[in-house]
């Protein structure tokens, strides 16, 4: 059995993706915690074009890029499966994972912004909330159907980490009178025993969202 | 017999990327000719959230996102593979997909629309990253290796449009500081199957020309 390594952060979604998928499957794992402020050699050697975590090792080689990671996860450990047999729903779920990441920018820039730009960005974001919930999840109770599958998995984020970043940069994003059906979902994944198991502390969230937030509207404000 | 069709337009790279896929693979398909300034009814409701091609239909179903219809294309059509058999090269040739389109491409386009010190910077990312492509290709004659594989469908512009834009644009994009990408340029624009297809380099001058008119009026 091939050594398998995860270098991530306590905070981030896309290195919780990742934690996801392994407990999920059930694969043994050396977690290493990387401080992205001052970057280690390891990272660094093995993640040299986007010097970003999570990279995954198996066997000492490194798969960097949490999407890609997944995908690999989901091929080396095929039981208990995360994405759909059928290769047209494998299809729906890639689409709708790739909205997420090709998104995902649009999507933070409330975080990032102030004034009127911040106005426009959090408007932008439920636009892209809305799809997402009209278009992805649609009725269904996860986005992978009865189970959480890697659909799920790639969208953690809105279910975890949304309502932090918002409270952090005061705004109202994820309510459930604007999405029903995403806040609905979001709660019933928060719930799934390998989620709620799995989640950073909130608290600590807040305030290290809360200190970025500060240095952002300082340095708008500079 | 199984249906498929390709909602395209003539100079799409992105449409590009899954002709070739569907022709290294001998499918046969319908291209359907789009109009970006004019939608179809059809077009519009088999891709409403991006509203844009490529869109592969097979069967009816319809498909969205080059790279996502390439998967499709790969899973559904086994001969001639555009992936390697093994995890890790899958997982490699991904990386430097999403690398293309989500790192390069931006920059490139950056460069070709702003101005200035913009541009200069926009151009720098280019280079520092085509440093990296270059590596990859080390020792071998494709990205895919000794046959043709989804990155090099996906660095297909490079051959195809980097020269447009060096023309159009006066860009520096591909030059002797990279040798490989040199040499892989006529490898793969040469190539049989890929040659077969290829956006004729006038008509995306023009093209092009009259884009970089628009963000550039002369003063």
């Amino acid at each position: 059995m091939e050594e398998v390594k995860l270098l991530g952060t306590w905070g981030s979604p896309f290195s919780y993706r990742v934690l996801w998928a392994l407990k999920h499957k059930g694969v043994k794992y050396e977690y290493v915690e990387e401080n992205v402020f001052n970057k280690s050699e390891l990272l660094l050697r093995s993640n040299p074009v986007h010097k970003k975590i999570p990279v995954l090792f198996h066997g000492g080689k490194p798969i960097a890029e949490s999407i890609v990671i997944l995908e690999y996860i989901e091929e080396i450990w095929p039981e208990n499966p995360l994405l759909p047999q059928d290769p047209y729903e494998r299809t729906l779920s890639r689409f709708w994972i790739k909205f997420g990441e090709d998104t995902a920018p649009a999507f933070y820039k409330f975080f990032h912004t102030v004034g009127e730009e911040q106005v426009k960005a959090t408007k932008e974001a439920r636009q892209l909330l809305k799809i997402i919930e009209e278009h992805g999840l649609g009725e269904k109770k996860f986005f992978g159907g009865d189970k959480i599958g890697l659909t799920d998995i790639a969208y953690g984020w809105v279910a975890c980490w949304l309502d932090v970043l918002a409270e952090a940069a005061g705004v109202q994003l994820l309510e459930s009178d604007s999405f029903p059906r995403l806040q609905a979902w979001a709660e019933n994944f928060k719930e799934v025993p390998l989620i709620k198991e799995n989640l950073p502390n909130r608290d600590k969230m807040l305030t290290f969202f809360t200190l970025r937030r500060e240095k952002i509207i300082a340095s708008a404000n500079s | 017999m199984a249906e498929v069709k390709l909602f395209k337009t003539w100079s799409t790279q992105f449409g590009a990327r899954v002709v070739w896929a569907l022709k290294l693979k001998g499918i046969q398909y319908e291209a359907i000719h789009e109009d970006l300034s004019n939608k179809s009814a059809l077009l519009l409701q088999y891709n409403p959230v991006y509203k844009k091609v490529p869109v592969l239909v097979h069967n009816g179903k319809p498909i969205s996102e080059s790279l996502v219809i390439l998967e499709y294309i790969e899973e559904t059509w086994k001969q001639n593979p555009i992936l390697p058999e093994d995890p890790l090269g899958k997982a490699n040739a991904r990386f430097w997909a999403k690398f293309n389109d989500e790192k390069l491409l931006p920059s490139i386009w950056s460069a070709f629309t702003k101005e200035g010190k913009e541009r200069e910077e926009a151009m720098g990312a280019v280079l520092e990253s085509l440093k990296f492509v270059e590596e990859e290709l080390k020792g071998k004659k494709f990205f895919g290796g000794e046959t043709i594989g989804l990155a090099d469908l996906v660095f297909g512009w490079l051959a195809n449009l980097a020269p447009v834009f060096e023309e159009v644009a006066g860009l520096k994009i591909l030059d002797e500081r990279y040798p490989l990408l040199l040499a892989w340029q006529p490898e793969f624009s040469e190539h049989p199957i890929i040659k077969d297809y290829w956006p004729p380099h006038d008509k995306l001058v023009i093209k092009y020309q009259a884009l970089y008119e628009k963000y550039h009026p002369a003063k």
